[in-house]
């Protein structure tokens, strides 16, 4: 009971303190950090996406760069065409793209999961080292799809305009934008607490434990699994529309296999299987990166060594100094 | 105790015909004929790889026969899935112990009986507090004695526990056939003694196929046994028949009592 109050206690200081924190930073007069812990939070949510399938369901996809990148190139593509009005390849007789973050963010959401159906169908016939495998193969042919299509961009990648527009709210200021993104990963870890502690949740967290027994039990678990590899590949592709309004440019980069071993990283650092773990974890990647890079540019060959430790002795991660085991009991 | 008249009358629960299954060149089954009447207790000895792990999971579907038919209640369910098996009222625990380790001792159960109340496709209520889950699990915990540890995590349990627990987790299927895969195995006297005693509560009231090492136990709960060796049934019939034959005591029984 002390370890659930203890983590309640940190995790509204650490939403308080993000409330606050665009007014903090330009009272301070550094508005630069405000871009920068939108980017936090976006790959949170992005590290959510994918510890809801591998914290909870025991799944180590190392290809969710593609559902990431997916998302993104969904949001430029669009925008693209709505900024030159070609029409939509293959999709002529729809009006020319979309600026409109109602309709796009969704989409790339929707496009990500459908993508994840159809890769997911063929990948969770595996299992184990296979499956890390075959996810990873998946998601260097979308990279290298993306590469070869000419028209956006291919390797330089494609910018965009401008931000995508939401109305009533108007993302072109990053204050505004950095909310927009707060509120949405606050509502994401909302969605993935209540679905953990479901029914579904259950059976998740008993694959992970012991998939043999659960089909012993009677239950079907190849669609959970590809249930909970879809849910996840949405959420990431949501992740990747944010990020593309952040950086108002989309590349093949977004998709590549480097991006899907950061996730990893930042689900590992943060806490593997606990709701705030990636959280943690995006926060100490991005600005141990963030910091260490300002003072060396190889700045991988002290972050190798963090990674190595937490690894080695802090088992539950950053947020493991937080969550005391009590996410353990199931 | 069943006689033979009685045997006579009583509904064949599972019946398996000719069945063959091979790992390379070792045949772990070849060519057995099984039947199981409903409400007896019938247990497969035999000596180690004799094939009685691989006929349990070849029963259960987690292993496919090369040739051969299995029937459930007249159903041929020889090729069916291993999960609707499960469903189908085919329970099993594990010679190794198989269960949830990071949920409680009551979240272990509430899975399988979880599995029994329809789709799991429900993602917003909360499951841990539904009473349709944790009552009928809290209720088998009982029945198998662990009571007292429905909050024990169970990577922190003891191994006889564990055992109980494994018991609990196929109980809680509501099963019309449960395969119980050397229940004692790797448990002190203490724990033997009280697990036999579970399967004599058990025995009576569901269809039982106990494989076991222990020959006192298997004695003392059989209706009938089945002698396993090298992949074929050697002998089949209640205790006292295969106690006196020729056959079976000096395949098996004859090594343990020289």
């Amino acid at each position: 009971m002390a370890g659930l109050i203890r983590q309640r206690t940190v995790v509204w200081i650490a939403v308080a303190v993000a409330a606050v924190l665009p007014f903090a930073v330009s009272t301070l007069g550094m508005d630069y950090l405000v871009g920068l812990f939108t980017r936090v939070l976006i790959f949170a949510l992005a590290g959510v996406s994918l510890n809801f399938i591998l914290g909870y369901g025991g799944l180590v996809s190392f290809g969710h760069a593609a559902f990431f990148g997916t998302g993104a190139y969904v949001v430029g593509i669009l925008s693209y065409h709505a900024s030159n009005g070609e029409p939509l390849p293959l999709l002529a007789w729809l009006p020319p793209g979309t600026e409109l973050a109602w309709i796009a963010w969704p989409l790339s959401a929707a496009v990500a999961a459908m993508l994840a159906l159809v890769i997911g169908a063929i990948c969770l016939r595996t299992s184990g080292l296979y499956f890390i495998m075959i996810t990873l193969a998946f998601a260097q042919m979308i990279y290298y799809f993306a590469i070869s299509v000419p028209t956006y961009g291919g390797e330089d990648g494609l910018s965009m305009w401008s931000r995508s527009t939401m109305w009533p709210l108007d993302l072109s200021g990053d204050t505004q934008f950095y909310y927009v993104v707060l509120v949405i990963v606050l509502i994401t870890l909302r969605i993935v607490q209540t679905v953990v502690g479901s029914r579904f949740g259950r059976v998740l967290r008993g694959i992970r434990d012991n998939e043999k027994r659960m089909i012993a039990l009677g239950f079907p678990t190849y669609r959970y699994k590809l249930t909970a590899f879809v849910i996840s590949a949405a959420l990431a592709g949501l992740a990747g529309a944010l990020m593309a309004n952040q950086t108002e440019f989309v590349s093949p980069s977004f998709l590549d296999w480097h991006r899907s071993g950061d996730l990893l990283v930042i689900v590992i650092l943060g806490g593997i299987g606990t709701l705030f773990g990636p959280v943690a974890g995006a926060m100490t990647y991005i600005l141990l990166e963030e910091f260490l890079s300002m003072w060396t540019e190889h700045w991988m060959i002290v972050l190798g060594p963090i990674l190595i430790l937490v690894v080695l002795y802090a088992k539950g991660g950053v947020w493991g100094l937080v969550d005391r085991g009590e996410s353990i009991r199931e | 105790m069943w006689t033979e008249g009685s045997r006579s009358v009583s509904e064949v629960l599972l019946k398996v015909e000719n069945l063959h299954k091979a790992f390379g060149a070792v045949r772990a089954c070849d060519g057995i004929d099984l039947k199981v009447e409903e409400g007896e207790l019938l247990s497969l000895i035999g000596p180690n790889g004799a094939g009685k792990t691989t006929l349990t999971n070849l029963l259960t579907g987690e292993l496919q026969p090369d040739e051969g038919l299995i029937h459930l209640e007249s159903r041929d369910i020889t090729r069916m899935s291993a999960y609707k098996r499960g469903l189908s009222g085919i329970a099993r625990s594990y010679q190794i112990t198989s269960v949830f380790p990071r949920f409680t001792a009551l979240g272990n159960v509430t899975l399988a009986v979880q599995a029994q109340q329809g789709h799991s496709f429900r993602f917003y209520k909360r499951a841990k507090f539904d009473p349709a889950l944790r009552e009928p699990a809290l209720e088998i915990l009982d029945e198998v004695g662990l009571g007292n540890r429905a909050q024990a995590v169970a990577s922190e349990m003891a191994h006889g526990e564990l055992r109980q627990l494994e018991i609990a987790l196929a109980l809680a299927m509501r099963p019309k056939l449960l395969i119980l895969d050397e229940p004692t195995a790797g448990m002190g006297h203490e724990d033997t003694a009280r697990m036999i005693d579970l399967i004599q509560q058990l025995k009576g009231t569901t269809t039982i196929v106990l494989i076991e090492h222990d020959m006192d136990a298997v004695f003392a709960l059989a209706d009938r046994i089945a002698v396993l060796v090298y992949g074929k049934v050697l002998a089949c019939g209640d205790p006292d028949r295969i106690r006196r034959d020729p056959e079976v005591r000096k395949a098996y029984l004859g090594e343990e009592e020289a």
